[in-house]
C-alpha cells in the first residue's frame, strides 16, 4: 500500500522535473525575491531604533524559515484547479483513496524544491548570520499539525468550489489572500498593531504556518500553540471529511 | 506632357492611398473600441445573469487586494513609517501598485498579461485564424464591471493617502501620475512577455511562468525600498524591476528624485520592451518551426 503512495508521489516529482531541473530555476529566483526584501525590512526597522515585540534575530529566522518551507506553511495542492481540467475526476478512477492521492501527490510536488532550494539554504543560513536551528523540539510536531491543518483546509475549500459550481479561481484567490494574512506567515502576529495579536492567533488559520514559526523562533510557548493546533485539526478534519462525502457527488469536471 | 500626366496620376494615387490608409486606420480604431464595448457588455451581462457568482468574484478581488497590502501597511502604522517613508507615503505606494496591477488585470481578460498560458496551452495557433492583429486580440478583453475591484480600491486608497499627506502637489502632478502609471504598466507587461518567450521552447514547464513573474512582481512591489542597502535596491530596479512599479514612481511623484532619476523608469521601460519584443519574436520563430503537441486525440491537454 505504501509503495502505491510512493509511486504517486514519484509521479508528482516527475511532473515537476520532467522538463529538466533548469525549469525550476524561476521558482527558486522568485522565492529569493520574496525572501530578501522582507528580511531587509526587519533590519531597516530595527536599525531605525523601533522597539518590536520580537528581536531582529527572531524576525530574520521567522522570515527565512518561512521562505524555506513556504509550500508547507500554506498548503496548496492544486485540488481546486484539478476540478476544471478533469484531474479531480480521474482521482476516483484510481485504486487509492482520494485523500491519500492528494496528500502523496502534494508531498511529491514539494520534494524537488525542498532538495534544491530549502536544503542548500538551510545549510547556508549560518553564513548569513541567521539562527536556523529551532528554539524547541516541539516545533516538529507543530509542523506536522500545521501541514495537516493545511490539507484539511484544502479539502474544505475544494468543497466550497464544488458547492459554488466550480468557481475555482475566485475561491483560490480568496483563500490565498485570507490565508497569507491570517496564517501569520508573512507578518508575525506578535508585531501587529491595535492588539490584534491577542485574538488573531486563536482563529483556525493562525494554527497553520504562523504557529509553527512562532515556536521555531522561540517567540511562543509550546503549551500555547500545540493544544490550539490539535483542536483546529480535529474540527477542520471532521468538517473536511464529512463535507467532502456530502459534496463529491455534486462534482462537475470537464477537460480543457 | 506624359511626364506631367504621370506625375499628376502618381500624386493622385499617393493622395488616394494616403486617404485609404487613413480611412483604414480610423476604421481599425473604431473597430477596436467596438470590440472593447462588446467585451464590456458581455462582462455586464455576466454580472446581471448571476449576481451571486459575480459578488463572489468581486469580493475575491477586493479581499485579495486588501490582504496583499495590509501586512506592510499595518507595519508602517505600528512603526509610524518604514525606512524614511511615513505611513501615508507607504499607503500611497501600496495604492499606486494596486492601480498598476488592477488596471492590467482589468484589461487582461484574454490572458494578455499571461501570454505563457496562451502559448503553453497551444492556443496561440487559435489566434492565427482570427481576422484581427495579435495586439487587438490580446487587449480587447476588458472586464470593467467584474474585474475592476482592485483598480477601484487602489484609486480609493490613493485618494485617502493624498488627502492625508502633508506634501503640496503642483498643478502638473496628475499628468505625472498618469505617465508614471503608464510606464509602470509597460514594465510589468514587458517583463511578462520577456519571460513568456521561454514558453515557446518548453510549453508545459513554462505555462505558468508569467503568473510567477507577475505575481512575484505584485508581491515585491509592496516593499518600501527606502532605507534598504544599495545592493538590494539596485537589483530590484534593474534585474527584477519590481521597485520600478511602485516604490520608485512614488519617490518621483513625491518630489524626492532629481530630473535624471525621474527619467530612468521611462528609459528602462523602453529598453525592456525592445528586449521583450526581440526575444518574443525569436521564440515565436522557433515555435512556428517546431509547433506544439499538447492535445491528445481525446481533446484533453497532456
Amino acid at each position: 500500500m505504501v509503495r502505491k503512495y510512493i509511486a504517486t508521489a514519484g509521479m508528482a516529482v516527475q511532473e515537476k522535473t520532467g522538463g529538466g531541473i533548469l525549469y525550476l530555476l524561476p521558482d527558486i529566483v522568485m522565492k529569493v525575491i520574496y525572501l530578501v526584501p522582507l528580511m531587509f525590512i526587519w533590519k531597516t526597522l530595527t536599525e531605525s531604533g523601533y522597539q518590536a515585540e520580537m528581536s531582529v534575530s527572531q524576525l530574520l529566522s521567522y522570515t527565512y524559515v518561512n521562505a524555506l518551507l513556504t509550500d508547507m506553511m500554506t498548503v496548496n495542492t492544486y485540488l481546486t484547479a484539478w476540478n476544471y481540467d478533469t484531474r479531480s475526476a480521474e482521482m476516483f478512477t484510481r485504486p487509492l483513496p482520494v485523500f491519500g492521492q492528494v496528500i502523496s501527490r502534494t508531498l511529491g510536488k514539494w520534494g524537488p524544491m525542498l532538495l534544491l532550494f530549502s536544503l542548500p539554504m538551510f545549510l547556508a543560513a549560518p553564513l548569513m548570520g541567521i539562527r536556523i536551528l529551532p528554539g524547541t523540539l516541539w516545533a516538529i510536531p507543530s509542523l506536522v499539525l500545521s501541514v495537516s491543518l493545511g490539507f484539511a483546509f484544502e479539502f474544505v475549500f475544494f468543497c466550497v468550489t464544488i458547492r459554488l459550481r466550480n468557481v475555482s479561481w475566485p475561491v483560490y484567490v480568496i483563500r490565498k489572500a485570507v490565508v497569507s494574512f491570517f496564517s501569520g506567515t508573512v507578518i508575525p502576529f506578535q508585531i501587529l498593531p491595535f492588539g490584534l495579536e491577542r485574538w488573531i492567533r486563536y482563529q483556525p488559520f493562525g494554527s497553520m504556518g504562523g504557529a509553527f514559526l512562532s515556536l521555531y523562533v522561540g517567540s511562543a510557548k509550546a503549551w500555547e500553540v500545540i493544544p490550539v493546533q490539535i483542536f483546529w485539526n480535529l474540527v477542520m478534519w471532521a468538517w473536511a471529511v464529512v463535507w467532502f462525502r456530502r459534496s463529491r457527488e455534486r462534482m462537475v469536471s470537464f477537460g480543457g | 506632357m506624359d511626364n506631367e500626366k504621370n506625375k499628376a496620376v502618381g500624386e493622385n494615387g499617393a493622395v488616394r492611398n494616403k486617404t485609404l490608409h487613413k480611412g483604414r486606420a480610423l476604421r481599425g480604431i473604431r473597430r477596436y473600441f467596438q470590440l472593447l464595448g462588446i467585451y464590456a457588455r458581455m462582462d455586464l451581462a455576466s454580472l446581471m445573469r448571476d449576481g451571486k457568482f459575480m459578488a463572489i468574484v468581486i469580493t475575491a478581488d477586493m479581499v485579495s487586494n486588501i490582504s496583499s497590502i495590509s501586512g506592510i501597511f499595518l507595519l508602517a502604522w505600528k512603526f509610524g513609517g518604514i525606512g524614511g517613508m511615513d505611513k501615508f507615503e507607504v499607503l500611497f505606494m501600496l495604492a499606486y501598485g494596486n492601480i498598476v496591477m488592477g488596471f492590467l488585470n482589468m484589461m487582461g481578460g484574454c490572458n494578455a498579461l499571461f501570454p505563457s498560458r496562451i502559448i503553453g496551452r497551444g492556443q496561440w495557433e487559435h489566434m492565427f485564424i482570427m481576422p484581427l492583429s495579435y495586439g487587438v486580440q490580446l487587449t480587447v478583453g476588458i472586464f470593467p464591471f467584474t474585474g475592476s475591484g482592485s483598480f477601484l480600491s487602489g484609486m480609493a486608497m490613493l485618494w485617502v493617502a493624498v488627502r492625508q499627506m502633508e506634501t503640496v502637489l503642483p498643478w502638473w502632478w496628475p499628468g505625472a501620475l498618469l505617465l508614471q502609471l503608464l510606464i509602470s504598466m509597460v514594465i510589468v507587461a514587458a517583463s511578462s512577455y520577456l519571460f513568456a518567450s521561454l514558453t515557446f521552447y518548453a510549453p508545459v514547464q513554462c505555462e505558468e511562468i508569467c503568473s510567477t513573474v507577475v505575481y512575484s512582481m505584485g508581491h515585491a512591489m509592496t516593499f518600501p525600498l527606502s532605507g534598504m542597502p544599495l545592493y538590494i535596491r539596485y537589483p530590484l530596479l534593474t534585474i527584477f524591476p519590481a521597485g520600478l512599479t511602485a516604490w520608485f514612481p512614488t519617490v518621483i511623484l513625491l518630489g524626492k528624485a532629481n530630473t535624471l532619476e525621474a527619467c530612468y523608469p521611462a528609459v528602462f521601460a523602453l529598453l525592456l520592451s525592445l528586449c521583450a519584443a526581440y526575444f518574443f519574436r525569436k521564440g515565436f520563430r522557433y515555435y512556428v518551426k517546431k509547433g506544439i503537441n499538447r492535445y491528445v486525440s481525446g481533446g484533453h491537454r497532456s
